[in-house]
């Protein structure tokens, strides 16, 4: 590896990639190395592509962008086309775009994601930085929020990545492109897991509590949807209309006329 | 069964979608109820939505429907312009309370004052979202924001801004003006539709002003978020300001 | 330009008659001296029954956004302004240069720096030629007569919508307050107008606001290449008395004009200047400049600014020259004092 280690972190905005190449970047500080972060995204808060340019070196670094990076990690697949030109003969990726269902089957949320990445990273900057030393920054950063013991099992779990479950190349296969279907005699309920957010306003203005979060199903984000108890709900809409996504349908089945 | 659709308005750019907008946002709710006006009036060849600069610009690629981004504050003069230029055109300026209330505010009123025949939407979430949540004229009273941390004081700092009020007192008769909410969505789509119908009949100024959320600086969840708005709706009355009677001769 | 019809009038008013024969039919404006009287006029024009029609706006910055709205819809539409105006017009104007429309507007130079004085200055080159967060792809025109005023304001409507960078006839308060004679002569081309919005048959999603650096570098490249394409067919100068002279002067505007009374009266007294104008400053004619620099010892920038032209030529040569100057901020230059200097 280079004196001057360049790491480009890729992801949607929200999903925490700024925070990780801070918690890297102040570590190496701490260790008394040179390091520099600097983010690079665009107008929107969340959706769009978020990247973090992050250098760790022994002597100083001049400037913040670099033309290919030594390792790359990418979180989300919007992000794999703004990164491709920064992959060269040297870029050891690590791609985690579906790491999610990973970390369902292990009971973590999926928005510690990216700690996941972060512990899958710290492998690769050995020469650097100890797990302790990230470990450190990852308390300094994260220990006086919620769900920080669910932060502390994606950063073991990461450590303990194959190839298997973050590969070393950019592909990647879509999912979520059906609906998910309920219904009974009354009731015709979809949802839309590519444009799901996970938003809950759907659950929050449901009039008969029928609506709470899915353990299973994800949303576009990665995060958990509503799901649908048929025997609660009415058919009023409420959810539907609400929803800023248009991620419910739901219909309402014509009565059976008596006589 | 057929394939299952989301129901998205007709006049909705499908492929654009899921837009931009942060989860939980209240814009997109504003666009959704728009976007079922204009496919109800049938004018979305017609028309055209400006875009001011903050989360607002994100609605450039979500519609079937011309769209421009202009400048901060610069949306309401582009807007009348081209209705001068294009008379019979549906022009719809969209913006937030910053770009309206603040840096926009001279021409607003002035547009409002000079009864251009054209649709200004308001969409009010108390801060600037797109710059991560500063102070806006429509901060509440203690609300904390990037740029007030203590909390705005309204002793020393103005009370939060009362937009379509403020422009009943200089319109003519003939403006219509209303506060709808993303808590009622089919109550603020009313609205929307009205002031729509309003400018296609060549009556007069349009305005809507809708209460929305924005989770993502409120630091609010779903729940969080409802509780919020109600506390907004406490202070910015929802209902009609200014509706002109229709005589029908 | 075809016929012939002597009228005697103010600059202002020239340049209102201007913009209508060059087929604008809406103005946006706001008060301000030196520019008042087009606006004045142009608001004769736009009666009830006309199909011209005025907009007197709350500020320059609406103005200009109203004159882009307009532009947008396929109408031809113009501004005018001057000094603190002129300062506000450049938010519409690098809106226009980015989204490249035909935005044109007469700028009435006066004194500044801030409200200065509303007379008369040749300070607003930068602005005119660089004002705004961008690269200055414009085209700005400066006339040094009534007669040019009317027939460059005229061009500038044809180039704008030709050429589609924004478009500014650079007069100053001299021009545009002096009353004479002009030939207000039919403007025989028509430069056809394009709506790029309101089309009802296809949909246009426009954005502003680009979200990765790549995004925007890619449409800049595009922008500034065609611009410097284009430059070749913009690029507009005059010289006076090139073969006799060992010294050349170099001017714009009214002071041009002065310098060219100068050149007779030094010729006279045995003394052969030479005198280059440039007619379009951005762009500039530097390639013809280069060519011609060689064959003089010397050049002197004549100006009522502390040098903005100055620096926008060297910016635009590479022969090394001596250069001299006689720099008059935000005054009056006469034909006497040059004569005087360099008698």
């Amino acid at each position: 590896m280079s004196e001057n280690l360049k790491i480009l972190i890729a992801g949607e905005g929200g999903q925490g990639v700024q925070t990780i190449a801070e918690i890297i970047a102040k570590a190496a500080f701490v260790g008394k190395l040179e390091s520099l972060h600097i983010p690079n995204f665009g107008v929107e808060q969340r959706g769009g592509v978020s990247l973090a340019f992050l250098q760790i070196s022994k002597s100083p670094i001049p400037y913040p962008k670099f033309l290919k990076a030594d390792i790359l990690a990418v979180l989300a697949s919007r992000a794999v086309g703004r990164v491709e030109k920064y992959v060269g003969r040297q870029t050891k990726i690590i791609n985690a775009i579906h790491l999610d269902t990973l970390l369902l089957e292990r009971k973590i949320q999926t928005t510690s994601l990216n700690i996941a990445v972060l512990g899958n990273l710290a492998k690769f900057l050995s020469q650097f930085l100890s797990i302790e030393a990230l470990e450190e920054q990852l308390h300094v950063k994260l220990a006086d929020k919620p769900n920080y013991n669910e932060n502390l099992n994606a950063f073991h779990l990461g450590q303990l990545l194959t190839e298997k479950d973050a590969p070393s190349h950019l592909g990647y296969y879509k999912r979520y492109l059906k609906p998910l279907v309920s219904q009974n005699n009354h009731i015709f309920f979809a949802r839309f897991p590519y444009l799901c957010k996970g938003c809950g306003l759907c659950i929050e203005r449901c009039p008969k509590n029928a609506l709470s979060f899915s353990k299973v199903d994800l949303g576009v984000y990665g995060t958990p949807m509503p799901q649908v108890d048929l025997d609660k709900c009415i058919g009023c809409k409420i959810c539907q209309i609400t929803c800023p996504d248009c991620a419910i349908k739901v219909v309402k089945k014509q009565k059976i006329k008596k006589n | 069964m057929s394939e299952v659709l989301p129901s998205f308005p007709k006049c909705y750019k499908e492929k654009s979608w899921p837009s931009l907008f942060c989860p939980g946002c209240g814009h997109p709710i504003v666009l959704k109820m728009l976007g079922q006006v204009i496919d109800e009036l049938a004018i979305a060849h017609k028309s055209l939505l400006a875009l001011d600069i903050g989360c607002s610009l994100l609605a450039w690629d979500l519609f079937d429907v011309d769209t421009i981004q202009t400048h901060h504050g610069r949306t309401v003069p582009l807007a009348a312009g081209f209705k001068l230029a294009k008379p019979n055109g549906i022009i719809i300026a969209y913006m937030g309370d910053g770009g309206a209330y603040a840096i926009g505010l001279q021409s607003l009123l002035t547009s409002a004052h000079r009864d251009d025949k054209i649709t200004v939407i308001v969409v009010n979430n108390t801060l600037y979202a797109m710059t991560g949540g500063q102070y806006a004229p429509t901060t509440l009273c203690d609300e904390r924001t990037t740029t007030t941390p203590e909390g705005r004081n309204c002793q020393t700092a103005g009370i939060p801004f009362p937009g379509p009020e403020t422009l009943s007192a200089m319109t003519t008769k003939n403006a219509y003006l209303a506060r709808g909410s993303v808590l009622q969505p089919l109550v603020l789509k009313s609205y929307l539709k009205k002031a729509l119908q309003h400018q296609i009949e060549n009556r007069g100024f349009s305005f809507v002003e809708a209460l929305s959320f924005c989770p993502l600086n409120w630091k609010t969840d779903a729940a969080g978020s409802i509780k919020f708005l109600e506390k907004m709706q406490n202070y910015f009355k929802v209902g009609e300001i200014k509706c002109p009677k229709i005589s029908k001769s | 330009m075809f016929g012939t019809k002597f009228e005697f009038m103010m600059g202002g008013e020239i340049a209102a008659y201007a913009a209508k024969a060059a087929g604008a039919k809406i103005m946006f404006g706001y008060p301000i001296t030196p520019t008042t009287e087009i606006l004045e006029t142009w608001a004769k024009f736009a009666g009830e029954k006309s199909q011209l029609k005025f907009v007197q706006t709350e500020d320059e910055t609406s103005a200009g956004f109203g004159v882009i709205g307009a532009i947008l819809a396929g109408v031809k539409a113009f501004t005018t302004s001057a000094g603190p105006g002129h300062v506000l017009l450049q938010d519409p104007i690098s809106m226009a240069e980015a989204m490249r429309l035909p935005f044109v507007v007469i700028i009435g130079q006066r004194g500044g720096p801030s409200t200065g004085q509303v007379i008369y200055s040749q300070q607003e080159v930068n602005l005119a030629c660089f004002g705004g967060n961008g690269e200055g792809l414009r085209q700005v025109y400066a006339p040094s007569n009534l007669q040019e005023l009317y027939d460059l304001t005229i061009l500038a409507f044809q180039n704008a919508w030709r050429y589609r960078f924004p478009t500014i006839v650079l007069a100053d308060g001299y021009l545009l307050k002096a009353k004479g004679k002009v030939n207000l002569k039919k403007s025989r081309v028509n430069y056809p107008t394009i709506s790029v919005l309101g089309d009802e048959k296809k949909i246009v999603n426009l954005a502003n606001t680009f979200n990765m650096e790549e995004d925007l570098n890619a449409v800049l490249e595009k922008n500034i290449h065609e611009y410097k394409e284009k430059s070749k067919e913009i690029v507009s100068f005059e010289t006076h008395n090139l073969r006799n002279a060992k010294e050349l002067i170099i001017a714009f505007g009214s002071v041009a004009s002065a310098c060219q009374q100068a050149l007779e009266m030094l010729k006279k007294a045995g003394k052969n200047y030479a005198l280059f104008r440039p007619i379009t400053l951005r762009p500039l004619a530097s390639k013809t400049l280069n060519n011609l620099l060689p064959r003089f010892k010397k050049i002197i920038f004549i100006e009522s600014s502390a040098g903005q032209l100055e620096k926008l030529v060297k910016g635009a040569i590479d022969v090394k020259i001596e250069t001299e100057n006689i720099r008059k901020p935000a005054m009056a230059i006469m034909a006497q004092e040059i004569y005087e200097r360099l008698k």
